[in-house]
């Protein structure tokens, strides 16, 4: 028998074979969640925050304050490549965009995937301009540009896709277009209405 | 405690996570965890409570099953911004630093507190361990050639060249350092990149004492940065000058 708790204590009270390796042997009997414990275990490393998760919130100020702490928890993982002002002015703008006394029931708060995909999107244009945050009614992140008519809205949607929505004077006409895409071809789609003006400081 | 003042080395540290875990022989009730846990309210107003289990593997000739034991509560609490946390366990409290980094005082000074207040409301226990992780995360721009791993890291797994370039691997290394008697163990593995057109390597650091473990705060605090000063050296033996132009 093989116990050990999640803090890493381990026992083993069968002889096991020298040269077993006993995460390989185990890998394919557990879930991955269990895999996760065990590796831990094995290496008895000092427990971290991304360790564990805390149990599903029931109420709508803790499902708002879940999400909105996923938010901020994702953004750690891609905040070495991001600039300070600009995380703490995110976040404010997502603080605001979760205020419950201003939630409307049935509004969906952020979802991961999206905001996974809006700082992909972020790094990956590297905008000088910051956009307007806006929430679908469904919790994905909505991005919009505005420099004078010239308007672009991107809606952030799971596994790197995106949703956009432009309208650019070209002559004397309002041109709108929209489009879908994933992130790495986003500025190849923009590239006949001169994105620039909307990413690039003025 | 007077302590050395270190700059941090980098503008940009590739670290994800720092971590100053103290481990305890015995277990606090669920009563004190919940007092404690409430006495940290001013710091960390965000708390969620997360359930740690204990498992019973049976490993036999057909095969291996498993089963729940116990589960103990645990209450993780944040500060506004998610970047600082604790975690409360009935045998542990978990200070826990996720990017941006901003550097060992700054980190350190908050362990300093942190453990203060701890110190307050939990009963006295004997520290079994004493540990200090820090989980770096090096993003690699991708170019036209496959990277090499000996481009950045001094640490990689060597096979034959026949095999090409290798998408995955994991390794994990431990020893003892003596000068401070503290267990080194480092795991290391290519892991998919959160940043497109990057790829990641984890370097994941712990360095911890579970013999002769200090009791008294001066001692401990004295251990805690012999180990940074450990940390920061293994990890500039494992990089390389590449690695560190990307850290600027």
């Amino acid at each position: 028998m093989t116990r050990f708790t999640s803090s890493g204590n381990f026992i083993i009270s069968k002889q096991i074979p020298l040269g077993v390796n006993l995460t390989e042997l185990m890998k394919n009997a557990v879930s991955p969640e269990t895999n996760k414990l065990l590796e831990q275990a094995v290496f008895d490393s000092s427990r971290s925050s991304s360790d564990i998760g805390v149990s599903e919130a029931t109420s709508l100020e803790d499902r708002i304050y879940q999400a909105l702490a996923g938010a901020k928890i994702l953004t750690s993982t891609f905040a070495m490549h991001l600039d300070d002002d600009w995380r703490c002015k995110l976040f404010s703008q997502l603080d605001s965009l979760h205020d419950p006394i201003e939630w409307e029931e049935g509004d969906k708060p952020i979802q991961k995937e999206s905001f996974i995909t809006f700082l992909r999107l972020w790094l990956f244009i590297r905008p000088a301009k910051r956009p307007g945050l806006g929430l679908s009614f469904n919790g994905n992140l909505i991005a919009a540009w505005t420099e004078g008519q010239n308007r672009l809205t991107i809606e952030c949607l799971p596994n790197d896709a995106v949703q956009f929505v432009l309208s650019t004077e070209l002559g004397k006409r309002i041109v709108r277009t929209a489009g879908d895409c994933d992130v790495d071809q986003l500025l190849a789609c923009l590239g006949p209405y001169d994105p620039g003006r909307w990413f690039r400081r003025g | 405690m007077a302590t050395t003042h270190h700059r941090p080395l980098y503008p940009r540290p590739p670290i994800t996570e720092a971590v100053i875990e103290l481990r305890f022989k015995s277990a606090c009730s669920d009563s004190n965890l919940v007092k404690i846990s409430k006495s940290f309210k001013k710091h960390y107003p965000g708390l969620g409570k997360f359930t740690a289990y204990e498992m019973l593997f049976n490993v036999d000739d057909k095969g291996v099953s498993s089963q729940v034991k116990d589960k103990v509560d645990s209450y993780k609490l944040a500060s506004n911004d998610q970047q600082e946390i604790i975690l409360l366990s009935p045998r542990s409290i978990v200070i826990s630093q996720i990017a941006p980094y901003p550097g060992w005082d700054n980190f350190f000074t908050r362990f300093e507190r942190d453990w203060g207040i701890f110190k307050k409301k939990h009963k006295y226990s004997e520290i079994s361990r004493i540990g200090v992780r820090f989980i770096n995360r090096i993003d690699i721009p991708k170019s036209d050639h496959a990277t090499e791993e000996s481009e950045f890291l001094t640490i990689f797994p060597q096979y034959p060249s026949e095999f090409g370039p290798c998408n995955k691997y994991g390794l994990s290394i431990s020893f003892l350092i003596n000068d401070i008697n503290c267990n080194f163990s480092l795991n290391s593995s290519v892991i998919s990149s959160p940043i497109i057109n990057h790829i990641s390597i984890l370097l994941d650091i712990d360095i911890s004492r579970e013999k002769e473990v200090p009791q008294n705060d001066k001692e401990i605090f004295v251990l805690l940065q012999k180990i940074r000063d450990e940390k920061n050296k293994m990890f500039e033996l494992c990089i390389t000058d590449k690695s560190r132009r990307l850290f600027q």
